[in-house]
């Protein structure tokens, strides 16, 4: 007598098969997601990099051509504050210059701070 | 005795099991497919970022350690090795003594050919005025699929402090670009820049040699 498969056998090698797409899929989606992530993370970094190396260079209150900084999805806050957590009795201004803390913020598409960096930079100017 | 009565499929049967098995096919080719694109997509997204990666890390080493290099032409001539085409790329950059390449600078041309961009370098200088390439002339294509590349010189103005942006480097100038800029676009349509500082320049600070080195 030839044994033939069952209905159930056959639901069980489907539902196998099915459970192995499922994991297939869903490993590669959860690539995909770590990918875009990876980028969207790469890309706020990179345009944070690109405004300050450009304002490094360039006077204070330089604004930043499109040329340098062309972002669409991305506005640029940047402002000038004091130095935080200097040791006491270390000036932040000394001998016409002073130190001061660049502050230059990503904002998204929906107002929200995406990314930021602080960095200290020297300018002429102060007691 | 027993008789087995074989009993051939009926119409409505065979209907049934072919309907049953098609969607069994069209199903699990619907799911193959988007899976195979799906993966198609992150392996595409990941070939990018390694090319993004791949030109952060020659701006970040070239471009930042770039210095000023002087050189004699064939009517013995002290010339700038640094070229700022548009198109191209040549410049001389601090580098690392590695063991086969020992010297403390590299130099470098990037330029585009056909859909690449393509870094060159070696050791010793790089003669824009030299046809023949150098023994050790290395090439490297860094990203594929490019539809074209140029290039941004940042120079300071000495009266106003204020940053000016080249096409085209001015070639009579004995110092370097303080910033340099490369743009990539490629044929998907999408487009990145990348600018760093030369040599530790800044605002206030610049490198640039004495005119008789």
């Amino acid at each position: 007598m030839k044994n033939q498969f069952t209905l159930v056998e056959v639901a069980i090698a489907i539902g196998i098969l099915a459970m192995g797409i499922a994991a297939g899929m869903s490993i590669i989606g959860a690539a995909k997601q770590r990918m875009s992530k990876a980028e969207s993370q790469w890309k706020r970094q990179h345009a944070l990099t690109q405004a300050a190396e450009y304002l490094l260079l360039a006077p204070p209150d330089t604004p930043l051509p499109r040329s340098i900084f062309d972002y669409p999805d991305f506005n640029l806050t940047i402002n000038y504050s004091s130095p935080e957590n200097l040791p006491v009795n270390v000036p932040a201004s000394l001998a016409g210059w002073r130190l001061t803390a660049l502050h230059i913020n990503l904002i998204g598409r929906n107002g929200k701070l995406a990314d930021s960096i602080v960095i200290d930079r020297l300018l002429r100017g102060g007691n | 005795m027993k008789h087995i009565i074989r009993r051939n499929f009926t119409l409505i049967e065979l209907i049934s099991a072919a309907a049953t098995l098609t969607m069994i096919a069209v199903t699990i080719g619907l799911v193959l497919s988007t899976v195979y694109n799906s993966w198609r997509r992150a392996d595409a997204g990941h070939d990018r970022l390694s090319e993004k990666l791949r030109i952060d890390a020659i701006v970040n080493t070239a471009f930042k350690n770039a210095v000023p290099f002087n050189w004699k032409t064939p009517d013995l001539k002290n010339t700038l090795l640094f070229t700022g085409a548009s198109d191209h790329l040549l410049l001389a950059c601090l580098h690392r003594v590695t063991p086969d390449e020992n010297a403390g600078i590299r130099f470098l041309k990037l330029y585009r050919e056909d859909d690449k961009l393509i870094a060159a370098y070696q050791g010793t200088p790089i003669l824009s005025w030299d046809e023949a390439p150098g023994d050790n002339l290395r090439t490297e294509v860094i990203v594929k699929g490019i539809a074209n590349i140029s290039f941004l010189c940042a120079d300071i103005d000495k009266l106003n402090g204020s940053v000016q942006l080249f096409n085209q480097w001015d070639e009579n100038k004995d110092y370097i670009p303080q910033g340099i800029q490369i743009t990539i676009e490629w044929k998907n349509g999408e487009k990145e820049s990348w600018f760093r500082r030369t040599a530790g320049n800044g605002h206030l600070q610049s490198f640039s040699l004495p005119k008789n080195f």
